[in-house]
């Protein structure tokens, strides 16, 4: 039981990600199925309706489509629709914050982006 | 019976100790103390008052088998109703086993000279004076009025907690007080001895009968608004 | 599907005091309901009335569409499994177990078994004689394989440790997954059950506080830190339930989902902010003094 839900945020949401993180990380390829609901239930020791609940969102969103009577499965092109999606989020999590601290610290955005590409290289 | 009554009964059959064997075991430990008694005096009839063990232990566990069972039923989802009716099955039934074998036993010491010895445990003047259908009568309902009065006092307790008993307690003390008042300085005496003059054992067994249903009745009374 | 129980207006006095005071709610089907609360709040007499082994002084009660009190029907398809049970004296945990089965329509013989080697609990012990934590098994053993309609676990596992309260919840959930029921779990334990719970009420002093889907509470209140001064002015206004001092810093915690514009505004004060987690949000919500109380609901 357990693992990492996270008590202080909706676990719909957090299931929904958790399906999302592994189509972008290839651990569920297009057209392959995704778990069923009492299997993420079990695994995740969480109520049935609410992982039934983080399914279905991301089937509103057609990143995942049902089989009738066989279960669900991420439809194609979800990767890289899911890849704008948190693409959008990257700037408002990451980049605007880092440049709230940056401002904070006196850094300016040229010397950020300095900073950016010398990480680039040496990655 | 519906299969809940019938399910009520044998929740009451699982308890084989209460109902069957701590009785037995008493009386019969009384009886065969008796029986040594008997034994080492010679020459002499010995008949005891052993055999009411029986019929106090049908009260205390009136009082007890309310107190313990009704709470367990109640928390498995049983209607007070079916608590009730299967109670009274049970009741009745143990009272005309038990009945049996008391009868049983009491022509048995009738026939062997009271198992050789001359004790007189089961079979007592006047109580089993009639014949073998009339003394189960007698042996019945006076067991099935000691434990209904215990499963009334029990109910009343379930029902109003220990100030209904109390309050109970109390009237029956005034209504004694008055009733004996009657008895010695209203001369009610008189009817009274008329009433019970010539009556055999079997016709006062029947007299309890009605005032056994009496107790029952009271008894669903209060069970029915009755709280765990 | 209709509602298991409607309770329209509920209430229970005893004397002067007030158990449960007009209290309405519904409890829909084959859901896992929390019915949370400190201790004291009427949420035992709430089950207790359900069952009809309490009488209501007032307010409406409906369960499967009827009233409960004497009900064939109704009761058959309820268990009620509470801390307080009593048993007969000479019952031992085979006897019990056996009148369980008699009285519950839906009884699971083999689930009974693998749940009694699970708990590891010996048949033929006297119920007098079980410590505190067996009688609690016993408990569950019953609640889990009478796989009725409508169960309802009151302060199932006193004296369980947590190995064992483990095993419960993982009995219940992979039960309730193949045996889908309406379930009711009244527990102190919020942390351990929340992530199990679909929809939690709360009772507070006999009334209801909340009534409202689980994982809408999570993240419904954040707390923040920082210098008194600053979180003075960042909170006035707003639905605070709790606040400490510590030093010249506080921490507040206010009611209210985070906004976007309300972390820039608090970050740009340089305040911290951490999610408030279903049990945190409840001792906020119950431990708040009576004049506050209902503020913010």
């Amino acid at each position: 039981m357990g693992n990492q839900i996270d008590d202080s945020r909706p676990i719909f949401v957090q299931i929904a990600e958790r399906i999302e993180d592994d189509i972008l990380e290839g651990g569920l390829p297009e057209e392959s199925q995704v778990p069923s609901t009492n299997q993420f239930a079990s695994f995740y020791g969480i109520n049935p309706a609410t992982a039934a609940k983080g399914v279905n969102l991301l089937v509103d969103q057609e990143i995942l489509y049902k089989k009738r009577g066989i279960g669900m499965f991420v439809s194609s092109g979800a990767k890289v629709k899911l890849m704008e999606k948190r693409k959008e989020q990257f700037v408002e999590q990451y980049v605007v914050t880092m440049m709230r601290e940056a401002e904070k610290l006196g850094i300016t955005s040229e010397q950020l982006t300095d900073m950016i590409r010398e990480r680039g290289n040496r990655a | 019976m519906n299969s809940s009554v019938k399910s009520v009964v044998r929740m009451h059959m699982k308890d084989r100790l209460s109902w069957f064997y701590l009785p037995w075991c008493i009386m019969l430990s009384s009886f065969v103390i008796n029986l040594i008694l008997a034994g080492t005096m010679q020459e002499e009839q010995l008949v005891t008052g052993g055999l009411a063990s029986i019929f106090i232990y049908m009260l205390v566990s009136g009082i007890v088998s309310v107190q313990h069972t009704f709470p367990f039923a109640l928390g498995f989802s049983v209607r007070r109703r079916d608590y009730y009716s299967g109670s009274m099955v049970m009741i009745v039934a143990v009272s005309l086993f038990t009945s049996i074998l008391l009868c049983l036993l009491s022509y048995i010491e009738d026939a062997s000279g009271g198992w050789a010895v001359e004790l007189y445990f089961f079979h007592i003047p006047y109580i089993t004076d009639g014949n073998a259908l009339q003394q189960l009568v007698v042996f019945a309902s006076v067991l099935l009025f000691m434990y209904l009065l215990g499963f009334a006092i029990s109910s009343l307790n379930r029902r109003f907690g220990k100030m209904g008993l109390y309050t109970a307690a109390i009237a029956s003390l005034v209504l004694g007080t008055l009733f004996v008042y009657g008895v010695i300085y209203l001369e009610w005496w008189k009817g009274i001895f008329d009433f019970f003059d010539g009556r055999s054992a079997f016709e006062v067994g029947l007299l309890l009968l009605p005032v056994s249903i009496v107790l029952s009745g009271i008894s669903y009374a209060l069970l029915r608004r009755s709280t765990v | 599907m209709s509602a298991i129980v409607e309770a329209k207006r509920l209430t229970k006095t005893y004397g002067s005091f007030t158990a449960v005071n007009n209290v309405s709610f519904t409890i829909e089907p084959d859901k896992i309901y929390g019915l949370l609360g400190r201790n004291g709040a009427g949420k035992t007499t709430i089950m207790h009335l359900i069952t009809a082994q309490l009488f209501a002084s007032s307010g409406e009660l409906l369960v499967f569409g009827q009233e409960p009190y004497e009900n064939e029907r109704v009761l058959r398809q309820t268990c009620f499994i509470k801390e307080s049970q009593k048993y007969p004296d000479t019952f031992r945990v085979t006897d019990v177990l056996g009148t369980a089965a008699m009285m519950f329509p839906n009884w699971d013989e083999g689930f009974a078994k693998r749940l009694l080697t699970d708990f590891n609990l010996p048949l033929k012990r006297r119920m007098k004689k079980l410590s505190r934590g067996m009688l609690s098994s016993v408990g569950i053993i019953i609640g889990l394989a009478s796989r009725a309609p409508l169960t309802i676990f009151d302060e199932p596992y006193l004296g369980l440790d947590a190995v064992a309260r483990n095993i419960f919840y993982e009995r219940l959930m992979e039960d309730y997954a193949e045996f889908p029921r309406t379930v009711i779990l009244s527990t102190h334990l919020i942390d351990e059950v929340s992530k199990l719970l679909e929809h939690v009420i709360v009772i507070d002093g006999g009334q209801i506080l909340l009534d409202e889907e689980a994982d809408s509470l999570r993240g419904r209140a954040y707390t923040v830190t920082g210098p008194s001064a600053k979180i003075d002015a960042y909170a006035a206004g707003k639905p605070v339930i709790h606040q400490e001092a510590l030093g010249g810093s506080r921490a507040v915690t206010v009611f209210e989902r985070l906004g976007a514009t309300d972390q820039k505004q608090a970050e740009a004060l340089g305040l911290q902010f951490s999610p408030v987690t279903i049990q945190q949000l409840i001792v906020c919500l119950t431990t708040r003094s009576s004049e506050q109380k209902g503020a913010y609901l």
